[in-house]
């Protein structure tokens, strides 16, 4: 659905993004990560086709961005939540989105009962005759998502969607895009919040300028952590931390707070055989599990030794 | 590009510009002073001119001789008939003087008629249909039928009264615009507008519209109240309808779209530096200049209330538009806006 290949943009000769590459395909939710400043707004701008690219080029439902022919047609098939709601506050959530449906050229029957079934999904069909001045932050948010599946876009980018939402309008906002990928649609986030992304993205590119990691938050975590089995034992003796590392598949051994960590290529095969070599040893062995990496991990990693 | 696109955009800012309380103030208030106000303020001296015209004199003339195709120089002639004669540098008192030609002459209660007077002094005079330049003094007399002096005055009072109300076509675009451009750029709602599949020239052409048809809107609005209200209020001492004049036509069909535009346009090409709509308001304000000066030379007598000089300054404005036009196009793009707008 979204194939960027080398793509690049600079402004005054300073490189926002470089040489950027990644797929994204049909249906699927994709998260881009990075700190401020890494190329993230502008990468979706060069993709929604409101900024030239100044190297590499991306295609979009198989148009190429940024040329005569298809920008429009891009721009028609696309919803872009920017950072900022940019909502025209003295018009009612209903005049907002039925004037960017009329811009989408969405008919008549169509967009009312467009607007009526977006409204009602993000629980804000009780106030759509009321000036968007009196929203709440949380509620502008939802209405400026609204209007970016107002034309029932196949592609949608959301540059921070959740920021600044409190827990509960974050969860609606999250459930929204979670029904709006079932139904298919390729959603492409910008994000800070680790946890969302986690959570809502089937993968993600660590970008810092360029893509410094892409693959599913679990395989990034394998990726660049590698896999730790933990043996919680009812009591610790020194002596079985020698036994595993007695092991030739066993790796980095550490005893941690009463628990033997392991690093392992294929835990699923050799985990059998730590507990059978700890057994006839004489350990009590309470638990064996997989050590969890956060994104949070995987994301200091890459970004915390190679930020700008 | 696609009409209804930007009458979509049109529509949006309309809806827009009637919620807000300061730009409906102004679309009010401007109108209301320059068409109501101002020709009212002005019906006042011209009908006093008029008035003055109508002042009774009692002149007896004893006329014991008459001139008739002469040529008159340093005389001094009391209580005669003179038709036809060239009269210069003379001194006429008494005495009734038709078809003539007077050229730095004094004359005292006397009947001057359908001649053609220049450079003279005419003291309690009762006067017929005259040819009179700007060079006479005339004091305590009575003008009947034509004034061409008096007649110059009324019209630059009006054509002058014209220049202000074309100052409704380039005041309300500065406040409206201001909203229009900046206004979007400050409160970010520009981008996903830019998102949509309308191109920059449609949304160009749909921001530019509404401000272009509400200030015009306003302004031919105005004209006809104006024009209503001087005819009205005038026409009892003037004997005529004096609007609209071909003067008035001309500025109101030519210059004041063509001062619409070039305020509206340069409105964009100041949003494009500055992030407040106050301050683009008062940036944009200097676009009242040119139409003050224009004010100023044509009250000063620099410029005459004629046809030309505005058919000349109004198409001066329509080419300055063209300019303006393709450079705010310049501006007015997706990359210009989202990258190097202030």
């Amino acid at each position: 659905m979204i194939e960027i290949v080398g793509l690049g943009r600079t402004f005054d000769g300073k490189a926002a993004v470089e040489d950027l590459n990644l797929t994204v395909e049909k249906g699927e939710v994709f998260g881009l990560l990075g700190p401020n400043g890494a190329g993230k707004t502008t990468t979706i701008r060069m993709l929604a086709c409101l900024i030239k690219q100044t190297s590499g080029t991306a295609f979009v439902n198989g148009l190429e961005i940024n040329t005569s022919s298809d920008s429009q047609k891009i721009r028609g098939i696309v919803g872009v939540l920017p950072e900022s709601p940019g909502l025209y506050e003295s018009l009612s959530a209903n005049r907002n989105l039925d004037f960017f449906a009329q811009l989408y050229g969405v008919p008549k029957d169509k967009r009312e009962k467009r607007i009526e079934e977006l409204l009602k999904m993000l629980d804000l069909w009780d106030r759509r005759d009321e000036p968007v001045a009196t929203y709440s932050k949380g509620m502008k948010q939802k209405i400026a998502i609204a209007r970016a599946f107002v034309h029932d876009p196949q592609v949608v980018f959301l540059d921070e969607p959740t920021a600044g939402l409190d827990p509960q309008a974050s969860l609606t906002v999250r459930e929204f895009i979670v029904a709006l990928k079932k139904e298919g649609r390729t959603v492409f986030i910008n994000s800070h919040h680790l946890d969302e992304v986690e959570r809502l993205c089937d993968r993600i590119a660590v970008m810092n300028r360029t893509a410094l990691a892409i693959g599913s938050p679990k395989d990034l975590a394998r990726r660049y952590w590698g896999r730790t089995t933990v043996v919680e034992l009812a009591s610790l003796d020194p002596a079985y931390g020698d036994v595993v590392r007695g092991l030739d598949f066993a790796s980095n051994v550490r005893i941690d707070d009463g628990r033997i960590l392991v690093d392992l290529d294929d835990p699923e095969i050799r985990n059998p055989v730590i507990v059978e070599k700890l057994t006839r040893a004489g350990a009590k062995i309470e638990y064996v599990t997989e050590l969890k990496r956060s994104l949070e991990d995987v994301y200091m990693k890459l970004i915390g030794g190679g930020s700008r | 590009m696609r009409i209804d696109r930007a009458v979509i955009v049109a529509k949006k800012d309309l809806s827009e510009f009637r919620k807000n309380r300061y730009i409906m103030m102004t679309i009010v208030m401007m109108p209301l002073i320059s068409s109501v106000i101002l020709p009212i303020v002005y019906v006042v001296p011209i009908n006093q001119l008029s008035r003055q015209s109508e002042a009774d004199l009692d002149l007896r003339f004893n006329t014991t001789y008459s001139l008739e195709n002469a040529t008159l120089m340093d005389a001094t002639i009391l209580d005669a008939r003179i038709e036809h004669v060239n009269i210069t540098n003379c001194v006429i008192r008494n005495s009734i003087v038709e078809n003539c030609t007077i050229l730095n002459s004094n004359f005292n209660e006397s009947r001057i008629a359908y001649s053609s007077v220049k450079n003279s002094m005419l003291e309690r005079c009762y006067l017929v249909n005259l040819t009179l330049d700007v060079g006479n003094t005339v004091r305590s007399s009575q003008y009947a039928g034509g004034s061409h002096e008096l007649d110059q005055l009324k019209t630059l009072m009006f054509n002058v009264l014209l220049i202000l109300l074309i100052m409704i076509p380039v005041t309300i675009p500065t406040v409206t615009a201001s909203y229009s451009f900046v206004g979007e750029k400050v409160n970010k709602s520009l981008e996903p507008l830019l998102a949509t599949p309308t191109t920059d020239l449609e949304l160009l052409a749909g921001k530019s519209g509404s401000i272009f048809a509400l200030s015009m809107g306003a302004t031919w609005l105005s004209f006809v109240v104006a024009v209503v209200l001087v005819d009205v209020l005038t026409e009892p001492s003037l004997g005529y309808y004096p609007l609209p004049n071909t003067y008035w036509i001309v500025g109101i069909l030519l210059l004041a779209p063509g001062m619409c535009l070039m305020s509206i346009l340069a409105n964009v090409i100041i949003s494009s530096r500055v992030n407040d709509v106050r301050v683009s308001q008062q940036i944009g304000g200097v676009l009242i200049l040119p139409v003050l000066l224009f004010f100023f030379f044509s009250l000063a007598g620099v410029l005459s209330t004629a046809l030309l000089p505005m058919l000349v300054f109004s198409l001066g404005v329509l080419v300055v538009d063209a300019g303006i036009v393709l450079l705010s196009l310049r501006v007015f793009n997706r990359e210009e806006i989202l990258v190097n707008w202030k």
